[in-house]
């Protein structure tokens, strides 16, 4: 029995592929580009994200549900698209990768100081290799697993309540950020992940409503991503919140248990799941396309190949400003490719009804 | 299959060299957490060269063997920085020195005026720190205070910590921790306050609460005036209020609670018109009267509340002046007239300048809940 | 002269050579001969059935009464010693075979279940003869709908494994899977039911038990009733019931007997105890050797003074503990009842509380390991129990090695374990993953019963609607 995803789960999976370690400096990003009440951009920017859904909807609709290689490979010849195909499946390899070491380094700076990330990076990608080397279907099933596992930490800001305060997010909009188009890319580099969407469209059943779940997905995040900003902007002054490096870690450490305190380190550590399902999506994305590639080589050699040689380049950034700027480069790009590639593919759809219509009538 | 088998083997291999490797180990019994910090700047002279001011650290550190005759070591340091200090104080133990259960930091009264943001910013930048230590002024020397034992409390970190939770439940003094003095300090709109303790005869007295402007100490409230303090500051639902409302009378409400609503009327160019209103909301049981009234008839009753309103607006008035006079905008009016106006406007006007001649009103109404079981 | 083929009472008699305990009678005067395994036969039905009559029957009447219904007449000569070594009366007459069913053999009394128990509700458990097993099913579902297949396992063994469903509930597709796993079995006997169970295992590897098996009629009466498939094995008191999902484990047929709300409180306190079970020790260790900080105040010294008397860290500490609380648990499981009650007190109070005074362990700790233990008991499955025990060791060695982050990856890997595993081609984590609202109240609570309006998703019944109840 041929298992197909379902559109719970695709909702869910958008959502786990979008929310990583961004979401930790989100609020200190949103205000240092933004200034004051700076959130409101999510708002903007979760509609252009919106729009960039639809234009995949467009491809799934006119395509009629044949996946994006198929597409791409009746009009230009496999000589030509392998090399591309290679160079897009190392950089979203290595996007997953670096994606995964921030959350490393960030964790070896809260709980283990001198020791080794790559021990860490290690665990991490073995973890990673173990689910990219199920099939989607497992992946999407863990995913819903680790979401259930994660989602219940927003009531934790609930106790935030008493110490926020409307009066700190002040009347100004948009005073004492930087502005600019970096500043728009920078927080658009949150919302990436929806792109996956596009190559899960073969494995879904037809005739489902695929992209209501992800635009679902991606209003949830809109949805978790404001409530936190929000808070933030209430419960730390404008000035503070520019100066703490990653918001989110001060808010979680401000909870107190009468059994438990200073749960921050479990519950970032409870993160590593939504770090690796984005890791993981990239990985599986990187893998499918290697697999068009290479299509004689059996899918375990993929899975290795990509996660080792994600390893070995992750090696190269060492400290967190580096992986950073590496991740904003890589995200800027990213950013490119996933409005381009649909417009491609749109742009091969309707060279192949037309090279089709010619056929039908030759005159 | 193979590979899989091969990859348990290296993660089970990753796994024991980590184990037996490890620099990261923090044992609970081989760790010395300290429980409480003082910063003082003293003077220290040495020979041929000028006094020049260091800063004096001391770690209150508590023991974990019951066997050792001292429930806790001192240490101290005096250096440049907290953090040279800190790598001092390390080598005066026996165990690893971590600070990720300190509780309380004391600044002596010196160090306070002179600006405490560079040492509480170590103490923020510090990923192992928490959030809720809780800060408090020392009138006097924060070492002697800190270094001191005291006979019939427990050990004196402890103590100093659960004094400060305590009194901070009454209103007694401002809860403020780390994360309000840090949030106080960068609002424009908002000025920080502490408590202030100090040493008494046997014991750790609580001696006022401390107004700051951005990071400097610049005055007091005396604890007499905590809770007129505390009608101003924000809403609160536990108190006890004492007036002393003429020669013979005195009256005492318990389980207070206050609202506090600030409006801004007018504008600040316009002098004569801008004016900061203060409504305060106050209910309490009355359980405490010396006088003459009877409290048993209507007429009683609201002359009482009348004249206790007009003694806290009094108290109140008062308090904004003097507070006013320091430039410490304690009760975050400048949030609520930030609100009130355009951002330019915000950010072009002075609110330091103008804050120390503001006018302020303060209205109070006060509601008895109930006058205990007798009448 | 003797190249004479042998009878078939010789040829029977030869292949049972040295079986001394094989019953050969002869009936000179109606020339018969009975040959038949005396502790095999129900003595009863065979005297009624073919003594007696043998007894007293004359020449001329004896091909009439090897006309009866009990009696099947065979030509294959290894059937009737196939049908012999099965419980059969082989009856030989004038060169003709008869076998008769008079199969019979010693078994267990119904009685109460003693792995299973339930505080209400029927106390009847299975015994280790398949027919009086099935008969207690039977008799609760009285039914021609409920079908029961034969099959035989075993080429030594052949060991008769029956396969229920009710017909219109189950679906035909998940009957044929199974059916045809237990065909595809080559092995030389089953021993019980759950060697049956990893011969047909989706993930024989795996250290969660996929199939859920159980001891009790009610339990399987119900999974029939929800559309799953049962299975029966002879000489096993243990029943199979497929498709299970993980959350299956956790439930108990107390649950249903009680009120609906209280059975809830008592499903959400197994998972509960589920979570302490499996990471009390391993939090334990995590936050004395990593993440002191966690600890409020007042804990912290009582923490720090008990574990300062004690030498080894806190690893080593956690994993001496367990290790003796399981020697305590299989020495437990072996002794006699009279002495096991006492070395139980003996091993519990005594030597906890002469560890912590030796100053080996803490008393912390102490605690943390015993209420994991009792914890672990709270499952009501033996088998999940004893899986989550093994685990919980992984999860302490990650947690002493790697802190938190050791235990959310002992975590991690025990999902993404869980969510590749399947049960007869459906998801081991069915109704979480895939997702099916409408079974979550069977799963984490106990729903009331008007709400239970449609059969589990997992068992991929065409009959998805429960018979009307009022409201």
């Amino acid at each position: 029995m041929k298992e197909k995803l379902n559109q719970y789960h695709i909702a869910i999976l958008i959502y786990m592929t979008q929310s990583g370690i961004v979401i930790f400096s989100l609020p200190r990003l949103v205000a240092e580009n933004f200034g004051t009440n700076g959130w409101y951009v999510l708002v903007i920017i979760s509609l252009l994200v919106t729009c960039n859904i639809f234009l995949m909807q467009l491809v799934y609709r006119f395509g009629k549900g044949s996946s994006v290689f198929d597409i791409l490979e009746q009009r230009i010849p496999l000589a030509v698209l392998s090399p591309i195909y290679i160079l897009l499946a190392l950089f979203w390899a290595y996007l997953g990768c670096l994606v995964g070491k921030q959350y490393i380094l960030i964790l070896q700076m809260l709980a283990f100081p001198t020791t080794n990330p790559m021990v860490f990076k290690f665990i991490f990608d073995f973890m990673a290799l173990i689910l990219i080397s199920k099939q989607i279907y497992n992946i999407t099933k863990a995913a819903t697993v680790f979401f259930y596992l994660t989602i219940w930490m927003v009531f934790v800001f609930f106790f935030h309540f008493p110490e926020f305060s409307w009066l700190r997010l002040t009347p100004f909009i948009g005073y004492g950020g930087i502005g600019g188009l970096e500043s728009w890319l920078e927080i658009y580099i949150a919302f990436l992940g929806y792109e996956v969407c596009l190559f899960l469209i073969p494995y879904v059943p037809e005739k489902t409503k695929v992209f209501k779940a992800v635009y679902i997905g991606n209003f949830f995040l809109t949805f978790i991503y404001l409530f936190i900003c929000v808070i933030g902007f209430g419960f730390f002054s404008f000035g503070q919140l520019t100066n703490l490096v990653y918001p989110l870690l001060d808010m979680l450490a401000y909870l107190q248990l009468p059994f438990i305190e200073r749960i921050e380190n479990f519950l970032f550590t409870l993160f590593l799941f939504k770090v690796l399902m984005t890791t993981v999506i990239y990985f599986w994305i990187a893998k499918i396309t290697l697999s068009r590639v290479f299509r004689k080589v059996k899918s375990t050699w993929l899975d290795l190949s990509v996660v080792v040689v994600s390893y070995g380049l992750s090696l190269i950034p060492q400290v967190i400003s580096e992986v950073e700027r590496l991740l904003r480069m890589l995200g800027y790009t990213q950013i490119v490719i996933v409005y381009v590639f649909p417009l491609l593919l749109l742009a091969v759809i309707a060279l192949n009804r037309m090279s089709n219509r010619r056929r039908e009538n030759p005159s | 299959m193979k590979i899989r088998l091969g990859l348990q083997l290296v993660f089970i291999l990753v796994l024991i060299t980590s184990a037996v490797q490890s620099s990261d180990y923090r044992i609970l019994e081989d760790l010395g957490f300290t429980n409480a910090t003082s910063y003082d700047l003293v003077e220290i002279e040495e020979e041929g060269k000028p006094p020049v001011m260091r800063l004096r650290v001391v770690n209150s550190v508590p023991k974990v063997d019951p066997e050792e005759p001292a429930d806790r070591e001192i240490l101290e340091a005096v250096a440049d920085t907290s953090k040279q200090a800190r790598i001092v104080m390390s080598r005066q133990t026996n165990r690893m020195l971590v600070s990720g259960q300190l509780r309380s930091v004391l600044f002596g009264l010196e160090l306070a005026k002179a600006g405490v943001w560079q040492h509480i910013d170590t103490l923020v930048r510090d990923p192992s720190i928490g959030q809720r230590v809780r800060m408090v002024i020392v009138n006097g020397e924060a070492s002697e205070l800190l270094k001191r034992d005291y006979k019939a409390y427990p050990s004196t970190g402890l103590y100093i910590f659960e004094l400060l939770q305590k009194e901070s439940n009454n209103q007694a003094i401002p809860n403020v921790n780390l994360y309000h003095f840090t949030r106080d300090y960068y609002d424009d709109g908002i000025d920080a306050v502490a408590p202030i303790i100090k040493q008494g005869a046997d014991s750790i007295t609580l001696d006022g609460i401390a107004l700051f402007h951005a990071d400097q100490y610049v005055g007091r409230i005396e604890l007499d005036h905590s809770l007129i303090f505390a009608f101003l500051r924000g809403n609160f639902t536990k108190g006890d209020l004492g007036m002393a409302l003429s020669h013979e009378e005195h009256v005492l409400l318990t389980a207070v609670s206050s609202k506090r609503k600030v409006a801004v009327k007018g504008h600040p160019s316009d002098r004569d018109s801008f004016e900061i209103v203060f409504h305060i909301e106050v209910e309490g049981s009355l359980l405490e009267y010396i006088g003459h009234k009877t409290l048993s008839d209507d007429k009683g009753q609201q002359q009482l509340v009348r004249e206790m309103e007009e003694y806290v607006v009094g108290q109140a008035d008062q308090m904004l002046k003097t507070v006013q006079s320091y430039r410490s905008d304690c009760f975050g009016v400048g949030q609520y007239v930030r609100n009130s106006m355009k951002a330019q406007q915000w950010y072009d006007m002075d609110w330091d300048a103008i804050y120390p001649n503001v006018k302020t009103k303060v209205e109070v109404s006060i509601k008895i809940k109930n006058y205990g079981k007798f009448q | 002269m003797n190249t004479q083929q042998p009878t078939p009472v010789q040829q029977t008699l030869e292949q049972f050579m040295d079986c001394d305990d094989l019953i050969y009678r002869t009936y000179p005067v109606i020339q018969t001969e009975l040959i038949f395994f005396g502790n095999l036969v129900d003595y009863q039905q065979i005297n009624r059935d073919v003594i007696d009559p043998l007894n007293h029957v004359r020449m001329e009447e004896v091909p009439a009464l090897l006309q009866q219904s009990q009696f099947e007449q065979e030509t294959d000569v290894a059937k009737v010693i196939e049908g012999i070594a099965e419980g059969n009366a082989a009856v030989f007459h004038q060169g003709l075979m008869f076998l008769a069913n008079v199969y019979g053999p010693e078994h267990r009394n119904v009685e109460k279940s003693e792995t299973e128990t339930a505080i209400s509700g029927p106390h009847d458990a299975f015994v280790e003869a398949i027919e009086t097993n099935l008969s207690l099913i039977r008799k609760r579902v009285r039914s021609p709908r409920l079908k029961a297949v034969r099959l035989h396992v075993g080429e030594i063994m052949k060991s008769t494994v029956y396969v229920l469903f009710i017909d219109g509930l189950a679906d035909p597709d998940i009957v044929n899977e199974m059916v045809n796993r237990i065909r595809d079995i080559e092995i030389d006997g089953l021993i019980d039911a759950n060697l049956l169970v990893q011969c047909i295992d989706d993930n024989p590897d795996s250290i969660f038990p996929q199939f859920l098996t159980t001891e009790r009629p009610d339990v399987v009466t119900s999974k029939l009733l929800d559309g799953k498939v049962c299975c029966l094995i002879d000489s096993s008191p243990t029943a199979i019931a497929a498709p299970t999902n993980f959350f299956e484990f956790f439930s108990s047929p107390d649950d249903y007997y009680q009120r609906w709300i209280l059975g809830s409180g008592v499903r959400i306190l197994r998972f509960v105890a589920f979570i302490i079970t499996v990471s009390f020790t391993a939090l334990y260790v995590s936050v004395t050797t990593f993440h002191y900080e966690m600890i409020p105040y007042p804990l912290l010294l009582n923490l720090a003074e008990s574990r300062n008397k004690v030498p080894f860290p806190p690893l080593f500490e956690a994993l001496l503990m367990e290790t003796t609380i399981e020697l305590l648990r299989e020495a437990g499981a072996r002794l006699p009842a009279k002495i096991g009650q006492t070395i139980g007190i003996v091993g519990g109070i005594v030597i906890g509380q002469a560890a912590v005074q030796a100053g080996l362990t803490s008393n912390i700790l102490i605690i943390a390991v015993a209420s994991s233990a009792i914890a672990s008991f709270v499952i009501p499955s033996y088998i999940m129990s004893a899986s989550i025990r093994m685990i919980r060791f992984g999860l302490i060695v990650l947690a002493g090695v790697w802190g938190m982050l050791g235990l959310m990856v002992g975590l991690g890997l025990i999902v993404i374990h869980l969510t590749g595993l399947k049960n007869l081609e459906t998801s081991y984590l069915t109704p979480v993953a895939p997702m099916k609202m409408s079974d979550w109240k069977d799963t984490f609570i106990r729903g009331p019963l008007w709400s239970s309006k449609t059969r589990p998703s997992q068992a991929r019944s065409k009959n998805i609607h429960r018979n009307k109840m009022r409201k």
